[in-house]
């Protein structure tokens, strides 16, 4: 895919060169950045970028599109990616522009929009912030640790943004752990970092052009925490109307991007050491926010039931069958009930079509997923009308399962393919409009009494038929 | 007529509700440890089904009989599809098929666990049909009431022990039952059936050969005692012709019937009955006298080519001579000096005596009883059953697993000894008609006959309230232990599960990479192959003793030794079993003077298993061990930094009592432990990679230890040369 991209890039960058100028993807320079605060949040899993802007139309006719480069390393794991006005604290229409590439300066970039409320008049400006969180590219340094040792993890990012548009006066923080220090390259730049109120300032820098040669800053800092990844979750949400249930179902790949351990796990330690109870980079438990008033939990893995979970105040506390250090991998299953009528609404006027709308996610906190495929299953019957997810999908598929009882063409399955989610994002909802027919509710039961009656009935004539060649 | 048609509906009715109580009570007694535990396969033998199952299940039947298992057995691999009985995993897998196709498609685990349950209640029925051949329905019902609940059954057939037997006593009740039919009818259908099940008996047990042996004994006798006839003649020829033909086409059996000599008394006895049969006819033709000496020649002509042909047959080896298993069924020390493999396997030890009271209880004393009945009467299928008595107490005196078989006839033979009792005890008819006639009878007589039954049947009817209880009880305590996951508690008494097994074979499986070699002792390569899905040196299905050995060798040899031998079958993890820490007295170390003989019997210059005993004979881990004890891998992966865990000199092991000194244990130079369980029960190490410089691990370990020791040194001294100066 990304070297798909790449390579549609460099056709257009050769076509651009034969041509001449005139490109419908240089973006016009109509702004200008007064102000660019980059404050980079390393306290989760994965990394949350908050870039607070002061811009000013320098066009001749009002604008109210915002464009902002995204850096390329980034780009194919951003999660998030919203904007909002500084005072008023309201989001704005926002979007990546995923399959365009731009150029700025003759470089390719990627780039998402932001579309201002009004457009600003030349020579005004405004305050904007954008939120970013992708996933982290921070690595553990050094590579192994002992049990015990604090985990520290160094971050390789760009020192200088990559923008559009210029950039008058350029800020970079970091935030969100105890300790920064700054790793020097030989011949690199001399150190224009400090620690300030937990906080690690670079800059402030003046002037920068459009797009400026990559120039990276690696920070080393302590983050004595696991770094818990999904690589695939498979969340099964079964709605039964018989039951009036809505049953969860959902699958874990679960890994630890957190040190590994130098030497092999000594549990001899491990218990001395009572590392079970220190914050440190392995995993012990995983806490799930559960929808309210959930019922019959369970916890399972490739190997059978998982006996050390607890269910409290609408939380699921799993302990894993063993601590997960990092680079260890840990797969299971989890599941549970929830009353079908927290769920689903029936559409005023219309008997038989009905709205239900299911959380994202019930992950721990603090993860990052690389790929989710969610599936709703609706009774077999059940005909889609609508599907509406708020978050980016990859795919969304409508296709059918065979599962308990189904004698027809099988449960409707609404099967939403996701890519680099956050757990954040746990409190959208996605949203399926589905016509259920009353017939379609009998009909199951139904040919289900048929087909016992006509097996006993064959039954009891056969036990009568005398089979005898002479009486 | 339309009172008995109403009495006949009301005795269907009757025992249509008996039965399905029966396989209730069968069924949800084997669920004691699907509700304590969980649905899950027990034990080792069933995860190696198992897995088999879902093989079949995910490749097809054909792929699955041609299934080479490069997973087993490394660097040999298993021609897995043609060394096991397909029986089981076959009929699993239609059962999961069939299921899916009424719309419930379930699990293959769950239909894997509850396998055995299910099939419990098909004995219960062909135990019910088998008895009423031989008295009448009220026995067969008794018997069928016996077998549902009876432990010696139980034991193997719980929920989640999807093992061969579990299918096997119910093909050996319907086959024995189709062929008492067939014997007493001639009805070729019936034969025909036997002869089926037998083929299916053939596919799921190696058990079959108790079937093979004792049909034709039955056969034998009958025509001994002069009971030859022709129904006799058509059943049996029927039954072998069509058994053993279909019986060949299991890959497992293939030519065995014709080559091997656990076969030949049922070709014996066709050829014998061929042989009869064209006596009887001669017999019919000839006079008495001239029959006679026809006779007397031709036997002693037939008995001299029969035992001539069967020992030039065996010499040139045509046909297999007796297995080990074979030989040990008659001595029982044999295993024991011979093949130590299958002396240590703890099923084939000779049963103790309460363990007939402890799965059979009240049946077993009125199991002789019941055979002495059947004397009294001596009907052909009553030979029948008492050859079977006889040859199976035997045969579960030897061994304690062959319980499983005698069960059943113990079953059979109680209910017909109640059913009797009943009969004469329980029949208060007789009264009434007595009292009209007014014999002359007293009315004392008439009191104490009535207290007599009321007492004798109070009595049974107590005595089976007690056997309901008693089975129950042991079904529930002694049974039903997944094994693989033990019940404790926590410290505020709440029931808590160890889980070591899954938790390692878990952690295996998700941090090891896929083609990762497992050396352990044969008794967990099942359970490696099924839940940490890895590849194993040795499992349970113990073909090949000398790779076993290796393994034994392996863990009785010095750590340096053990690393090349281990080294050269390409190893990554060793696994080993330690309950030293939590009392869990089922672990390696019990087990290693198996290892230790085991690989004696191949390398008896190397491995000695003196050598590991005390100078006063004692089997010790403490201080007194012995030196090479001391030196073994298993010894140091057993209890590696064990006394550290107490005050890092001296560890007290759980299991056997004694204190594990550190200094006997010493430090680990070619292995490196990379994961042990939450009790210590199961402990992983990595073989070590060749050191970088060259050097042989152990001096390379010695070198850092020393550098690390020598690093210390030179700061402690440098004060005193400081107040020198």
């Amino acid at each position: 895919m990304l070297a798909g991209t790449r390579l549609f890039a460099l056709i257009l960058a050769f076509l651009h060169y034969v041509i001449g100028q005139a490109n419908v993807n240089t973006l016009p320079a109509c702004w200008e950045n007064v102000d660019y605060v980059r404050t980079v949040d390393v306290s989760r899993t994965y990394l949350q970028e908050t870039v607070q802007l002061h811009i000013k139309n320098v066009d001749e006719k009002p604008n109210d599109q915002y464009y902002f480069a995204l850096p390329e390393e980034n780009f194919e794991t951003v999660a998030l990616f919203s904007a909002k006005l500084k005072k008023a604290d309201v989001f704005l229409h926002s979007a990546i522009l995923s399959d365009q590439t731009f150029f700025v300066n003759g470089k390719p970039i990627k780039a998402g929009i932001v579309k201002l409320p009004s457009p600003i008049e030349p020579g005004k400006d405004t305050f904007i912030v954008i939120d970013l969180v992708y996933k982290s590219s921070a690595q553990p340094f050094p590579g192994h640790l002992k049990l015990g040792e604090t985990q520290r993890l160094l971050l390789s990012t760009a020192k200088y943004p990559t923008s559009a548009y210029p950039i008058e006066s350029y800020t970079l923080k970091f935030i969100g752990s105890s300790s920064f220090e700054e790793v020097k390259k030989v011949g690199g730049d001399e150190a224009s970092c400090s620690n300030v109120n937990d906080e690690f300032i670079c800059g402030t820098y003046s002037s920068l052009e459009v797009h400026r040669e990559e120039d990276s800053i690696s920070v080393l800092f302590d983050h004595n925490l696991p770094l818990p990844r999904v690589s695939t979750l498979n969340r099964d949400i079964w709605a039964s109307h018989w039951a009036s249930t809505l049953q969860f179902e959902e699958y874990y790949e679960l890994i630890n991007d957190a040190a590994p351990l130098k030497e092999g796990f000594s549990r001899a330690d491990y218990m001395k050491g009572q590392h079970a109870f220190k914050p440190s980079g392995h995993l012990t438990a995983l806490e799930m926010a559960l929808p309210p008033q959930s019922e019959d939990h369970y916890f399972t893995d490739l190997v059978g039931a998982v006996s050390t979970f607890k269910f409290l105040q609408g939380h699921l506390f799993l302990k894993p069958r063993y601590p997960i250090f990092g680079d260890w991998k840990y797969n299971f299953t989890i599941g549970w009930t929830n009353a079908l009528s927290q769920f689903l609404r029936v559409e005023s006027g219309l008997d038989d079509t009905f709205l239900l709308s299911v959380p994202a996610l019930n992950g721990p906190d603090n993860t990052f997923y690389d790929s989710v495929n969610l599936s709703i299953y609706l009774p077999e019957g059940a005909e889609v009308v609508d599907v509406w997810c708020p978050l980016p999908t990859d795919s969304t598929k409508i296709t059918t399962k065979h599962s308990f009882f189904d004698l027809g063409q099988g449960h409707t399955k609404v099967a939403i393919e996701l890519k680099n989610l956050v757990d954040t994002v746990s409190d959208s909802e996605v949203f399926v409009r589905y016509k259920f027919s009353n017939s379609s509710l009998y009909k199951k039961p139904f040919s289900i009494a048929t087909a016992i009656f006509v097996a006993s009935m064959a039954y009891f004539f056969l036990k009568h038929t005398t089979f005898l060649i002479e009486q | 007529m339309a009172q008995s048609q109403a009495l006949r509906w009301i005795q269907l009715l009757l025992k249509c509700t008996i039965f399905l109580s029966m396989t209730g009570a069968a069924v949800s007694s084997r669920l004691f440890s699907v509700i304590r535990f969980e649905s899950i396969i027990h034990e080792f033998d069933p995860w190696f089904n198992f897995r088999a199952t879902k093989y079949l299940v995910n490749h097809g039947f054909y792929k699955f009989l041609n299934w080479f298992d490069d997973r087993t057995w490394y660097p040999l691999g298993r021609v897995t599809g043609g060394t096991l009985y397909p029986g089981l995993m076959a009929t699993s897998a239609a059962v999961w098929h069939g299921l899916r196709k009424i719309g419930l498609p379930v699990d293959i685990r769950n239909v894997c666990v509850m396998f055995a349950p299910a099939f419990s209640g098909v004995t219960a029925w062909a135990t019910y049909h088998l008895t009423c051949e031989i008295k009448d329905s009220g026995a067969g019902l008794l018997a069928a009431a016996f077998i549902a609940i009876a432990p010696g059954y139980i034991s193997r057939s719980v929920a989640g022990s999807y093992d061969n037997e579990a299918i096997a006593i119910t093909l050996l009740m319907v086959t024995f039952m189709f062929w008492i039919k067939a014997m007493k009818t001639g009805s070729i259908m019936h034969s025909t059936l036997a002869a089926v099940f037998y083929f299916y008996m053939v596919s799921a047990w190696g058990g079959y050969v108790f079937i093979t042996n004792l049909i034709p004994l039955h056969v034998f006798i009958l025509i001994l005692m002069g009971r030859y006839s022709t129904r006799l003649y058509s059943a049996y020829t029927t039954w072998y012709a069509i058994g053993t033909m279909a019986s060949m086409q299991i890959p497992f059996v293939g030519f065995l019937p014709i080559r091997s000599n656990d076969h030949m008394a049922a070709l014996g006895v066709f050829g014998l009955t061929q042989i009869v049969a064209l006596g009887s006819f001669i017999k019919s033709q000839v006079s008495w006298a001239k029959f006679k000496t026809v006779m007397v020649v031709s036997i002693a002509f037939l008995l001299a080519v029969g035992v001539f042909g069967l020992f030039a047959l065996t010499y040139f080896g045509y046909i297999a001579p007796w297995t080990g298993r074979f030989y040990s069924l008659w001595d029982t020390n044999y295993a024991k000096i011979h093949i130590p493999i299958i002396a240590s396997v703890s099923e084939h030890q000779p049963t103790a005596w309460p363990a007939f009271f402890f799965d059979t209880q009240f049946l077993i004393w009125l199991f002789p009883a019941g055979v002495f009945l059947l004397f009294l009467e001596l009907k052909d299928e009553h030979v029948f059953i008492i050859a079977y008595s006889v040859l199976c107490s035997y045969f579960a005196g030897v061994m304690v697993r062959l319980m499983l078989t005698l069960t059943p006839i113990i079953c059979v033979c109680s209910a017909v000894t109640i059913s009797k009792l009943f009969d004469v005890y329980a029949d208060f008819s007789s009264k009434a008609t007595d009292a009209t006639v007014a014999s002359p009878i007293s009315q004392k007589t008439r009191i104490m006959t009535l207290v007599t039954k009321l007492t004798v049947c109070g009595t049974f009817l107590g005595y089976l309230y007690l056997f309901v209880y008693h089975c129950t009880w042991v079904t529930s305590n002694a049974y039903s232990s997944p094994s693989v996951v033990l019940p404790s508690r926590n410290q505020d008494g709440s029931p808590a599960l160890i889980d070591d097994f899954r938790e390692a074979y878990y952690w295996l499986r998700m941090n090891t990479a896929d083609d990762a070699k497992v050396a352990s002792w044969w008794d967990y390569g099942y359970q490696i192959g099924g839940m940490a899905d890895r590849t194993t040196l040795v499992d349970n299905n113990t073909w090949n003793n000398t790779h076993i050995a290796i393994v034994g060798k392996a863990m009785s040899s010095p750590e340096e030794k053990a690393y090349e031998i281990l080294k050269e079958h390409d190893v990554d993890y060793v696994l080993v079993i330690f309950g030293g820490l939590i009392g869990f007295s089922g672990d390696d170390i019990n087990k290693f003077l198996w290892m230790v003989r085991i690989s004696e019997g191949i390398w008896p210059d190397e491995i000695k298993e003196r050598e590991y005993f005390t100078s006063s004979g004692e089997y010790r881990m403490d201080e007194a061990a012995p030196q090479t004890m001391k030196d073994s891998l298993m010894y140091k992966l057993s209890y590696y930094r064990f006394p550290s865990l107490f005050n890092g000199v001296e560890g007290t092991d759980r299991v056997r009592g004694q204190r594990i000194r550190q200094q006997d244990v010493g430090e680990l130079d070619y292995f490196e432990e990379v994961f042990t369980s939450e009790n210590w029960i199961v402990r992983l190490y990595q073989l070590k990679e060749q050191d970088p410089l060259g050097r042989d691990l152990h001096s390379a370990g010695e070198f850092a230890r020393s550098s690390a020791r020598g690093f210390k040194k030179r700061i402690a001294k440098k004060p005193s040369v400081d107040v020198r100066v």
